[in-house]
């Protein structure tokens, strides 16, 4: 069933086209990652989602709703992670998440949520007297206490420290494998490849790409295979076309590296020559990315 | 760890009525712990009432008193009051709607209306306090009457209400958050000195004329009134309303809905 289904999405300010034409479905209990650079459209694209914003035209259902109309019993179901907002400071995180959870039909105890998001020894600072990576985590858990069933994380752990970040990471994953649907935006490539099961590209308000981390990976091309022969040493016979690089070495891109260096070690053998600095270079998730953003 | 099941879904949501009584008892909490807010509203209006009051004690009083403390007080009553309901109010306000704080709350299943309507009691409860405590301060310290009672309160309720949909207009005129206090309070300081809170502006000057437009001078006349025992000031208190009104009805049509 989908959670998310968008069609012909499309919402401008003034002549800019924030969104031209985006197509888009999320499965429940799925994640995933809206990736794009600054000015993309992804924002404007999870706040129509979340019901912030408005859009010029194409449909679009949220948990079986038009956004736009949503429902106090439609915003029970949501759990919302904004990009930037202030929390009241002068309550403390329990304080917070108490009222929070007020708010909801069937929420969370707070002491449960507290321990799941590391706030434990936290609860009774004010959010003024945590540090940033706290303050997130502290959104984080409101967005969750209400038992969410999709939850919206807009740049998640933008200024966690890695330890932070690994551990919301693994906060994100406990969520998924309850069921609940996750989508995501940010700017860090490996976040993406850690939480989501597709990703999702933007690039001038359009969907350059819609698939999962390896097969993104792998449209960037296959492996590529480097070395290097001994001076004056005509290169081995090869059935792949090698390209001669400024420092000397040679490469070939191909999709079964192990076939190459099979051959590759089994002309070293045989001639009696050594190769030297052999590596094998898969293309990365943002060779891919940048290649699709360009 | 249970997160979705269905037999907790079925538990219906809390009723609006319930959610605003829970909101408006948080946004005291809240409001209690803020110094600053706390300094401006009661700290503030109080330590003007005492100095002055003190300072000018024997001073003449003009054609609403004997002494300067008979009018100083109600005046500032009624700016401790206009304090709280305008500026305070204004000031979180812009807060509400500047920092994300009021977005997050519009992505949770509370009524659109809650948060504002929450922190306009919270100002309107905060307020009748300031005022209640000026008019102690005023009677033990400075040998002032007690108002009497129905015109005090009535007079507390329609400024209140009334400042408080002028705090939540201005509001709404905030650029950024760092300015809502600059703001909020270069409207009532001008306000207070042109309506003659700390020295009686001369009748029929133009600063007058101006300040018998305004609603802060209407409502200084009707707390004068409960103080002197004169009764009901429903002429001036009308304008004060109509002022309310006007405020409510401008926010209104500027309310941003979805962008």
């Amino acid at each position: 069933m989908d959670v998310i289904e968008v069609n012909d999405l499309r919402r401008a300010y003034g002549r800019t086209r924030a969104l031209d034409g985006v197509d888009l479905a999320v499965q429940a209990g799925t994640a995933v990652a809206v990736l794009g650079p600054n000015g993309a459209g992804k924002s404007t694209l999870i706040e129509i989602l979340e019901g912030h914003r408005s859009r010029d035209g194409g449909t679009v259902r949220v948990l079986g709703r038009d956004p736009e109309r949503g429902t106090r019993a439609w915003r029970d179901r949501l759990g919302i992670v904004l990009q930037e907002s202030r929390l009241v400071s002068e309550l403390t995180a329990r304080e917070l998440l108490d009222l929070y959870a007020g708010y909801y039909a069937a929420p969370r105890p707070v002491p449960e949520v507290l321990a799941e998001t590391g706030l434990v020894g936290r609860a009774d600072r004010r959010p003024e007297q945590m540090s940033g990576g706290e303050r997130r985590r502290l959104e984080l858990a409101l967005a969750i206490v209400g038992r969410p069933e999709l939850l919206f994380l807009d740049e998640p752990t933008a200024s966690f420290d890695p330890e932070a970040r690994r551990r919301t990471w693994e906060l994100v994953a406990g969520l998924q494998d309850a069921g609940i649907t996750v989508v995501l935006t940010t700017h860090d490539l490996e976040e993406a490849a850690a939480l989501a099961d597709r990703i999702v590209v933007l690039a001038e308000g359009r969907v350059v790409a819609d698939a999962s981390p390896p097969a993104l990976r792998a449209a960037a091309g296959p492996p590529v295979v480097r070395f290097r022969v001994p001076v004056g040493v005509a290169p081995p016979p090869l059935r792949v076309a090698l390209d001669r690089h400024a420092d000397g070495t040679l490469s070939a891109a191909v999709p079964q590296p192990t076939d190459l260096l099979r051959t590759l070690c089994t002309w070293e053998e045989e001639s009696g020559h050594r190769l030297s600095e052999l590596s094998v270079t898969c293309p990365t998730l943002e060779d891919a990315y940048f290649e699709l953003i360009r | 760890m249970t997160l979705l099941r269905s037999d907790l879904r079925d538990t219906a949501l809390p009723s609006p009525a319930h959610l605003l009584r829970r909101q408006i008892r948080y946004e005291l909490r809240a409001h209690w712990r803020s110094r600053s807010l706390v300094a401006l509203e009661l700290a503030l209006p109080l330590a003007l009432l005492l100095i002055m009051g003190s300072l000018l004690r024997n001073a003449p009083g003009g054609p609403l008193g004997d002494r300067y403390p008979d009018v100083f007080v109600p005046n500032m009553v009624a700016l401790g009051l206009v304090t709280t309901c305008f500026a305070g109010l204004g000031i979180e306000a812009a807060y509400l709607r500047l920092t994300g704080a009021g977005k997050r709350l519009r992505g949770t299943p509370l009524p659109g209306w809650v948060p504002l309507t929450a922190l306009v009691a919270q100002s309107l409860v905060v307020g009748t306090l300031a005022a209640v405590l000026l008019a102690l301060a005023g009677a033990l310290v400075l040998g002032v009457a007690l108002p009497a009672a129905a015109p005090f309160l009535v007079a507390t309720a329609v400024g209140g209400t009334s400042f408080a949909a002028l705090g939540v207009l201005v509001s709404t005129l905030v650029p950024r958050v760092e300015s809502a206090p600059a703001v909020t309070n270069l409207v009532l300081w001008p306000l207070a000195v042109l309506s003659g809170v700390f020295t009686a502006v001369p009748t029929g000057s133009l600063m007058y004329r101006i300040a018998m437009v305004l609603p802060l001078r209407h409502l200084m006349d009707a707390m004068n009134d409960a103080f002197g025992g004169r009764g009901f000031e429903w002429g001036g208190l009308a304008v004060v309303a109509a002022w309310g009104v006007g405020a409510a009805t401008l926010t209104a049509a500027r309310r941003p809905g979805r962008t």
